[in-house]
């Protein structure tokens, strides 16, 4: 058990109750909330490790939520991975500016999803002074 | 006039009709997919045999109609001129290969054989992945479809005899044929085959939006077929050419002796790729980036050269700078860098460095296309030395 709580966020009930299963049998606890409201309640509640997030939500679509969270210094290092059935096309960019840190359409690859959750989930938070290092003349 | 100002709305009213339509038809198609994939995944319990063969039909139909969504989606896409391509420097061979593996099974279930061959030491194309592997699979799936069973579908890639500038793909099928009046209207948006033998016709999509994918890429598609001798879908992706793309660079002849910079752009995760996939969008998001950082002169940004022996992506740009300019350029790029915020979370480290290569020309007088093509050899070979395996040691 390695006790990482995930916040699930989408009105489908049914798209909830599939990720909780796929993410209980990863060994990852499980919260949720269907709106942008919730969202922001829930996650201020149980401070969670990660969050999935929906982008079509009633009561705060999900860039609002992305919007409120990041304006909250102890609600803005918490993760976002965007999952969502809108064109990635037009919403992908929109999304990882607004602050998350993947974008899955979907139907979702649940590998796919899994294995990006687990990488955001170990990875160190970045400095980003500390970000570009020049390695000078390259050899030829 | 006012008869094409409400078609041009009715085209409108299509395409946020269609874009909504396959927006709504995603989520009851994601609760499916989620949970056949449970239990085919045997997280709701042991699955035997029988049961996992029947758990793959039911996923090769979810992913089949998943397919037909973004069909639809690529469709407004096209009509909206918001098509995209995004060109690298990739190997058809390999890219075929994917496309035959997606459709192995659907290929099996109907006993057909499904068979790929490339000629020898085929050059790289200059094309977007993901989109070849798109129309090759979408040919694949066609010839698959209005084959009978224990048929044969080959796919073939090799130089284009009528012009060696460009690769030719052709996938081949032992179906029932064309007849001239289809063959002539296979390509159009929402063409049926009449009295079509298929068991499913599809949307009448799939070959407009290959056709329209392969002309982004400036090739052509055709079919050659006959009714009821089979038929043959093939088309054509430029090779890739560094002197094609560098010669912008050197259209202004009194300005050849300035020498060329070569910038490099190092991209490295922290702790390997999640997926493959990852690795695709990362990239993709850096080059966006990358592009955005030249100045709308004549730079270019070179598409990916090949593997670079570590996980490591590898960007390359070419622009008309000396030591100094380059320097300053480096600099920004680097600023730029540090300063977006996607890049900033993405757990990614970049390293740039550049190197200036003279430009001296041999004589005053030799001609653009000699003097481009002796640039381009320069700088592939400046190229091999930074992408050959083992040379990122000097790295801390």
């Amino acid at each position: 058990m390695n006790n990482k709580k995930i916040l699930i966020v989408d009105d489908d009930p049914d798209v909830r109750r599939g990720l909780q299963v796929r993410l209980k049998a990863n060994h990852y606890e499980t919260l949720f909330a269907s709106d942008g409201i919730t969202t922001i309640a829930e996650a201020r509640k149980h401070q969670p490790d990660l969050i999935i997030l929906d982008l079509g939500l009633p009561a705060g679509d999900g860039f609002a939520v992305m919007d409120l969270l990041s304006s909250n210094d102890a609600l803005s290092v918490i993760p976002i991975i965007v999952v969502s059935g809108r064109d990635r096309f037009a919403n992908r960019d929109k999304a990882l500016q607004a602050g998350a840190c993947a974008f899955f359409q979907k139907p979702v690859d649940n590998h796919s999803l899994v294995a990006t959750i687990r990488k955001v989930l170990g990875q160190r938070r970045v400095v980003a002074d500390a970000f570009v290092h020049d390695l000078g003349e390259i050899s030829s | 006039m006012e008869t094409e100002r409400i078609r041009n709305q009715q085209v409108q009213l299509n395409d946020e009709f269609l874009s909504h339509v396959s927006h709504e038809l995603r989520s009851p198609l994601a609760a499916i997919y989620e949970f056949v994939s449970i239990v085919s995944d045997g997280i709701a319990g042991e699955v035997n045999a029988e049961q996992a063969e029947y758990l793959q039909i039911a996923t090769r139909n979810v992913l089949q109609l998943r397919s037909m969504i973004d069909d639809l989606l690529d469709v407004t896409r096209v009509q909206g001129g918001k098509l995209r391509v995004e060109p690298r420097c990739i190997s058809v061979p390999d890219v075929a290969a994917e496309a035959i593996s997606f459709c192995r099974s659907s290929a099996a279930a109907r006993e057909i054989a499904l068979t790929f061959d490339a000629s020898a030491g085929l050059p790289r194309a200059y094309a977007d992945p993901r989109r070849i592997r798109q129309i090759i699979v979408n040919l694949i799936s066609n010839a698959i479809k209005f084959t009978p069973a224990k048929g044969q579908v080959k796919v073939h890639a090799g130089i284009y005899e009528k012009n060696p500038n460009f690769l030719s793909i052709e996938v081949m099928d032992t179906g029932f044929g064309l007849s001239e009046e289809s063959s002539r209207h296979v390509f159009e948006r929402l063409y049926q085959v009449p009295d079509s033998q298929a068991a499913r016709k599809g949307l009448g999509l799939g070959l407009y939006i290959c056709k329209e994918l392969v002309c982004r890429h400036g090739g052509e598609i055709w079919v050659r077929t006959r009714l009821g001798e089979g038929s043959t879908f093939c088309f054509t992706v430029p090779i890739f050419s560094l002197a094609a793309l560098i010669a912008p660079m050197f259209r202004d002849a009194t300005k050849r002796a300035e020498p060329v910079a070569l910038f490099v752009v190092r991209m490295r995760p922290e702790s390997g790729w999640a997926t493959e996939e990852a690795r695709e969008e990362a990239s993709l998001d850096t080059r966006n980036f990358l592009q955005r950082c030249l100045p709308p002169s004549l730079d270019v940004l070179l598409p990916e050269m090949g593997p670079t022996g570590s996980g490591d992506v590898m960007f390359l740009l070419a622009a008309r700078a000396n030591e100094a300019e380059a320097a300053v350029m480096s600099r920004r790029i680097c600023e730029q860098f540090s300063i977006n915020e996607p890049l900033a979370r993405s757990g990614l480290t970049f390293a740039i460095s550049h190197r200036v290569l003279a430009t001296a020309p041999h004589e005053d007088r030799e001609p653009t296309e000699e003097f481009v093509n002796r640039m381009a050899a320069r700088m592939q070979e400046c190229i091999d030395n930074i992408t050959r395996p083992g040379s990122d040691r000097d790295e801390q």
